[in-house]
Order: C-alpha cells, then structure tokens, then sequence
C-alpha cells in the first residue's frame, strides 16, 4: 500500500513538474500514456522488418530509480544485434502532434549498457495527403556527443519540419552504432518522452545532452555554397562553441565568379529564433566582419549570400 | 462454429496483424524484462553488415559511376550562369531543333552510363509544357523553341542509347511569384517534379540544388525572399513522393541520399567515407564524409569539362582529354561519381570541340582501364573467410568480374594480404580495388606492394593516402593523378595489405592495369 501511494506521488510530482510547459507529449509509462509499442529500424532489410524476427519489449520496473530516474516504469527494448543502427523501441501516440518550421524538442530518459550516440525518428504522414502511410519518416534528431552508457542520462533533441505534417510515432534508438561486432543483445531502457516548445526540461536540473547549455555558450555553424563563412583564420565553423552574449569575427570568403550580399544570421532557440541581415557594408574589404553579441545565442546558423558577379 | 470461437479467431487474427506490425496496443506491465535468445540461420556464413549500408536504389545509383551534366536553357541565350527570373521568353530561341540524343551519344563515347539534363535553373523557365507557369519553352522566341521538350527527347534518347537519365529541377525559382510562400512549394515545385516523372518512372537520380533564395524577379515583386533551407522543400515528403513513382530515383542534394562532393573541381579526398550525418555537418565535409556518419550518404563530384561555366558562353573551350582523365582518377578512383557537365550551345547540340575532348578522355579511359592484368595473375590470401554451405569467400572471387562475390577473412580478422604473381614480369601503372558495399563500408588503411626483378617488395604510391577504398578506389602507382600514365614499373608480382578494416575487409574486385 505505501507502494502504491509512492507511486502515485510520482506521478502527480511528475505532472507538476510539467504544468508549466506547452508540452504536446508526456509518456511516463507508469500508466496507459501511448497507443501502442513496438520496434521499428529504418534499415528496410532488418530482419524486424521482413519478419524473419521479432521484437523483445514491455512496460517494466526502472532497474534502478536514481536521481535522474526515480519513476517507478519504464520502457524497455531489446536491443538486437540484428538490428542496425538505427533499430528502436516504437511508441505509437495517443494524440499525433504538429511538425512544425518553429522548432519543438523531445526530451527523454535513456539508460543502456552502451556509450554512444542516441537518435529520435519521428513517423508520420502530411495532413493533406489522405493516402499516405502515417509511417513515413519524417525527421531523424540525433545527439551529437556520446553519451555515457550504464546510468540513467537526460537527453534533448531539437526538431522541426514543414508545416502540415503530423507525428504518429516515435522511435528511440538507443544506440545509434553499428552493432556489427557485438556478440550479444543487451536491453536497454526509455522513460520520460516529452514533446515540448521549450528546449529547457523542467523536469530534472540534469544537463542536456545535445544541446549547448543557453546561459553560456552557443553553437555557430555555417551552410553555404558558392562561398563559406569561417573564422578569420580559415577555421570551418562547425558546431563551432562560443561564448554567448560575445562578439564573434569572422570571414566571408565568396568562391571565384562571386561576391556576397552580406550574410543572414539565424540564432537563439524554438520560437525565440530570429534572424538578422547583416549588409555586405559592415563586412570589411577583408571580408572580415563582426556578429554582434546581441545575436550570440543558442543554435547561431551563418548563412552567406553569395551571388554571382554580374 | 459458436459465437465463442468466432471471438477467439477473430481475436487471434488480430494478435496476428498487430504482430506482424511489430505493435502491441496493450502493454502489461512486468517486473523486468528477459533477454530472448535470437538467432538468424547463416548457412553460407556471410559475414553481417557494418551500419548503416545503401539503400538498394543507392547502389545501383553508384554502379552508374561516371554521367553528364547538360546545363542548356535560358542562360545559354543570356550569356548567364543565373537568370534573374525576369528574362523575355522570346529570348529562348534555339537556332535548330535541341538535340538530346547527340548529348547522350557524345556522352557514351566517353565512357559514361549516363547523363541529366537541366529542365529547369533558378531563372524558372521550364524546358517542358508545363501547366505550372507560363514562364515555358510553349512561349519561347521561335518554333524550334515552342516545340521543345527536353525531358522527353532526352528521357527517349537514354533508353534508346541504353544508358541512364534523370533531371534537374531548381527548387529555387527567381521567376515565381510565389517563391517564399507555402503555396510555391505544393502548386508549383512538387507538381513540376510530377510532371517530370511522367516521361519516365526509371530516372536514376533527381538533382536538387542546394542554391536556395535570395534576390529575384519573383513575379514582378522582385527584392529578397529567403527561406528556411531545413524545412521550406518538405523534403522527407517530397522523397516519399518521388519514390512513390520512381522508386529507383536517388535525390541528390537537397533531397538527402546522395551527397555533393563539396568542391565543383573535380575532386574527392582520397579518404572518402560514403558514410555522413546527414542533416548535420556543412556541405564542405563532402570531400571526405565522416567514418561513424549515421546515413549512408554517397558522395557525388559535379564539375565542368569545359573553361567557362556551366551554360554554354561563347569562346569558351574544353579542358584537355588528359585533365579530364585526372578529374576521373581523383572522383570515380576516389569513391564518388563523376557528373561531367557538357554544355550545348544555342543551336541545342555539344559543340566540336567539346565532341573531341569528350571521346579522347573516353578513349583514354578506355586505353589505360580496361586491359586487367589480374585476370591472368594467381590470386592469393593469408587469410580467407571459412566457406558457407553455397557460398565461399576465396581470392578468386575478386577477379571473377561477378559483382556479387567477394573475398572476405574470418570474423575478428581486420588485417591480411592480398597477393597477385604473375608468371612473367608485367608492366603496371594503375591498381583498383572495390570493396562489397552492400554490407557496409569497411576499409581504413592499405597499402600496395611491388616484387622487383630482385625478389624485393618496394612500396607503390607512397605519398597517395591510400586509406579508405569504398564502392571503387583507382591508385596510380607512381603516386601522381595529373600525370599517372607514364612508362610503368615491371613486377612479377604485387600484394595489397589491408592494414585496418572496421570489421572483417570484403573485396570484391581487384584489378592491375
């Protein structure tokens, strides 16, 4: 009886803990919060997909309730090494929710034997296309560090796509590696599934693992043809780590045959994101050129126009 | 049959259904969970994938190997290499019939499988009828221009030819009045991709430029509109469409199965994964991929055969036969595709001279590639995979020309070495190996060996990075692609040591020349 009363503690604690966020999922697995699950791979020759095997998953007690984790069940896969690296665990939704150009996060709880990289494909189908499967892969979110293996570890994941689109289902990956020289399969364990619109998770004060943390660095990255954007050195901005709230030098460099118009700068988090034009005057005739600290915060994307010398 | 066993059937053909969906849609919750024992039957012993591996339609794609590029439209009458969207449609005023087929044959005289046409750039003038815009060739400046239909002629022309086609379409439209808006996308984009697939529905790849917004003629409106390149394109959904009809039909760029190679030079790095996180790395990395890359993401080299750009531009003229052979070397020999661009000119067929430089390269491609003097060379290998019940792993399989057997060692062996005697000293200049990609991409570091007259093994090509391998990887013993063929070395015999492999190394060819 104390059990049960623990129990449901949790739970209302749990909810609390995310009135404060828009949140369009919550699936804590202590009680009926998804339609179904199942294990899905991406691989379209996975022995889990012709039918040759089938998939080892159920509702479970938490192995072991820790800080991170206290809740009492959680969802746990076989992780096989038939699978590819793309093979997880698949909860289907109670409630399909938007994909939308304005960025939403899914926040998780993975616990696996494994170091190494965790991923989040989304499933579903466009609103406007009555005859399309809700299995279409919509977005693939991965961490981009490692992340250790053997604890309970908080993990959050940025995605967005074109309007119109509805979520069905999720697939956690929980080890996004190739199982090539494993010689056993080995369970691994999902809790905590939240979609929301803030990249913060309210519900643990843990560390984010695929995010920079917002209060002091930011991630500066650059896409471009026809010309990049790097430090002024040369250095490729490449999940490049920043102070925020610092001014950031860097170079234009259009390619032979073109000049640039100055460069958009997309930056901050979710709905915060903006973006700003910084005019071909303001970079000098160096092509050096200084982002304002104002513009220094959360994911910061430089994008150069480049067009072509008339 | 009572009201209790219809329940029971019907309750087990839905336990059935929802099993084979992998679904259950109720979980009774359990204390811990089991591990099951599973187990796939492997009676030939095949050695499993290294992940993530192509996609069947990928594989084909890269068999495609080497392919044109032609840039003809608006800006061949412009003196452009991008429209601005405004241009008069008069102005396309072809002075003969566009003539594909030449395209195509000039093509397959230098070797390539294949060729895409451009049917439309960012200056949105469609070189088909199209119900989308009236910005087509059926308002253009003369008869031979109102009755043109590339995608038909060419699409025609590739299957009569035997070789492979496909198109590019800018997603960019500078003369859309809508470009920027949700609407561009679903009334104009998706159904101009839909209108191509109905001249065929075997296109081998659809080319989506990664040239995404800025200033434009945009109806009349003119100014900037930019968009968000991650989502604007709806990328996911335009691939389930296309595949939905063309089910062979790998998007390049921005439609995220094929990989531009990050320069339009004409090179690869001589490192080279086919592995990438897709969605997560600059187009820059191209040149190299990225060895624990999530996706397999092949990478393909667009460059120009010719001096000037990618339309046609009066006075230009081609690179040497000799140049193009080293753009060969350094894409095709470096696990990525070649798509050569060959411009037509105004009267809509490949000017002479570019004619003559294209069937020289092929013809060089043909005098140093093609006499495989490992097809009459003992193979050899310290180490071989144990056979399988109908299937065996032996040396031999390299130089069998079957690209479906493969040399392999055991599970655990990462390193060995491949040897190859002949019975009389041969002259080589060339070495090419391809490793069975369908399970993934596995080689790290090799190195080649040559047995001098003096019974001495000297290392070949030591100053190339002959690390990764891949789909093909051609090393010019002399180490040098610009000028590789030259008067040979004399062996008796040659050895290729894999020195690092992610998992047990399958080759499936290796050839001498």
């Amino acid at each position: 009886m104390k059990m049960k009363r623990q129990r449901i503690y949790t739970v209302l604690l749990t909810l609390i803990s995310f009135a404060g966020v828009a949140s369009a999922q919550n699936i804590q697995f202590e009680g009926k919060d998804f339609q179904g699950i199942g294990v899905y791979d991406t691989w379209e020759e996975s022995p889990f997909r012709t039918g040759k095997l089938k998939g080892n998953y159920a509702v479970v007690d938490n192995p072991e309730r820790d800080s991170v984790n206290n809740s009492y069940r959680v969802l746990a896969i076989q992780r096989s090494r038939y699978g590819s690296n793309t093979f997880g665990v698949r909860i289907d939704l109670r409630e399909p929710f938007e994909l939308t150009p304005t960025e939403k996060y899914i926040h998780l709880l993975v616990r696996r034997p494994y170091s190494g990289r965790i991923m989040v494909v989304g499933l579903g189908k466009r609103t406007d296309r009555n005859a399309q499967s809700a299995d279409t892969e919509q977005f693939w979110a991965m961490t981009t560090e490692n992340v250790p293996g053997d604890v309970w570890q908080r993990v959050s994941l940025a995605i967005k796509g074109a309007g119109g689109i509805e979520i069905h289902s999720l697939v956690v990956v929980p080890d996004c590696e190739s199982p090539h020289h494993y010689t056993e399969d080995a369970i691994c364990y999902v809790d905590g599934v939240v979609v929301s619109d803030s990249p913060l998770n309210t519900a643990s004060a843990s560390s984010v693992a695929s995010l920079p943390a917002l209060s002091s660095e930011c991630l500066v990255s650059n896409t471009n043809r026809n010309g990049e954007v790097t430090l002024p050195d040369g250095s490729q901005l490449m999940s490049y780590e920043h102070p925020a709230g610092k001014p950031l030098r860097v170079k234009v460099r259009p390619e032979v045959g073109f000049t640039h118009d100055g460069m958009i700068v997309h930056y901050g988090y979710g709905e915060e994101r903006k973006q700003v034009h910084i005019p071909a005057r303001k970079v000098n005739r160096k092509g050096l050129c200084i982002i304002p600290a104002r513009y220094m915060n959360g994911v910061v994307e430089l994008e150069g126009l480049f067009v072509e010398v008339r | 049959m009572n009201i209790s066993n219809i329940m029971k059937r019907r309750f087990l053909r839905a336990a059935l259904c929802f099993g084979l969906l992998g679904i259950v849609p109720v979980v009774y919750a359990q204390s811990v969970l089991p591990l099951v024992e599973q187990t796939l039957s492997n009676p030939d012993n095949e050695p499993v994938p290294v992940h993530p591996v192509p996609h069947s339609r990928q594989l084909k794609w890269q068999e495609t190997e080497f392919y044109a590029f032609f840039h003809y439209g608006m800006n061949t009458y412009t003196n452009r290499e991008w429209g601005y969207g405004n241009e008069d449609r008069a102005t396309f005023a072809p002075t003969a019939a566009p003539n594909p087929r030449q395209w195509l044959e000039v093509a397959k005289a230098a070797g390539m499988r294949g060729g895409i046409a451009v049917v439309k750039h960012h200056d949105g003038f469609c070189l088909w009828p199209t119900a989308t815009t009236e910005h087509n060739v059926t308002n253009s400046g003369n008869d031979y221009g109102r009755q043109t239909n590339i995608p038909r002629d060419f699409a025609e022309a590739a299957r009569d030819l035997g070789m492979k086609y496909g198109f590019y379409i800018s997603p960019w439209d500078r003369n859309s009045a809508l470009y920027g808006t949700e609407r561009y996308v679903k009334e104009v984009f998706l159904r101009q991709c839909a209108e191509i697939a109905q001249y065929g529905t075997d296109q081998f790849e659809m080319w989506f430029d990664g040239a995404n917004g800025g200033d434009g003629y945009y109806g009349g409106e003119e100014g900037r509109r930019s968009i968000d390149r991650a989502t604007y394109y709806d990328v996911p959904n335009l691939r389930d469409t296309v595949h939905r009809v063309c089910p062979d039909c790998v998007l390049w760029g921005v439609g995220g199965e094929a990989r531009w190679i990050g320069n339009e030079a004409g090179w690869a790095g001589q490192t080279n994964w086919s592995t990438e996180n897709r969605d997560y790395v600059p187009e820059k990395n191209g040149m190299y991929g990225t060895e624990d890359g999530w996706f397999w993401l092949p990478g393909e080299s667009d460059a120009k055969a010719t001096n000037r750009g990618w339309f046609w531009h009066e006075g230009e003229s081609p690179l040497s036969p000799e140049r193009l052979f080293q753009m060969y070397l350094e894409t095709i020999g470096r696990n990525s595709t070649l798509i050569l661009n060959i411009p037509p000119n105004q009267a809509g067929v490949l000017p002479d001279a570019s004619v003559e430089a294209l069937t020289k390269m092929g013809e060089l491609v043909q005098q140093r590639l093609s006499t495989d003097l490992a097809a009459k060379a003992a193979v050899t290998a310290d180490h071989v995979r144990t056979r399988g019940a109908a299937r065996h792993y032996e040396p031999i399989n390299m130089t069998d020309g079957d690209k479906d057997t493969y040399w392999a060692t055991n599970d655990g062996e990462t390193t060995a070495t491949i040897t190859l005697s002949w019975d009389s000293p041969q002259t080589v200049r060339y070495v090419e190996l391809m490793e069975y990609i369908a399970k993934g991409q596995r080689v790290r570091k090799f190195r080649i060996e040559a047995l001098s007259e003096n019974d001495t093994w000297i290392p070949c090509a030591t100053q190339v990075e002959t690390t990764t391998i891949g789909y093909k990887r051609i090393v010019p013993l002399n180490g040098s692609t610009a000028a590789s063929y030259d008067e040979g070395l004399q062996v008796k015999a040659m050895r290729i040591v894999i020195e690092d492999s992610k998992a047990c190394p399958l080759i499936s060819r290796v050839a001498v020349y």
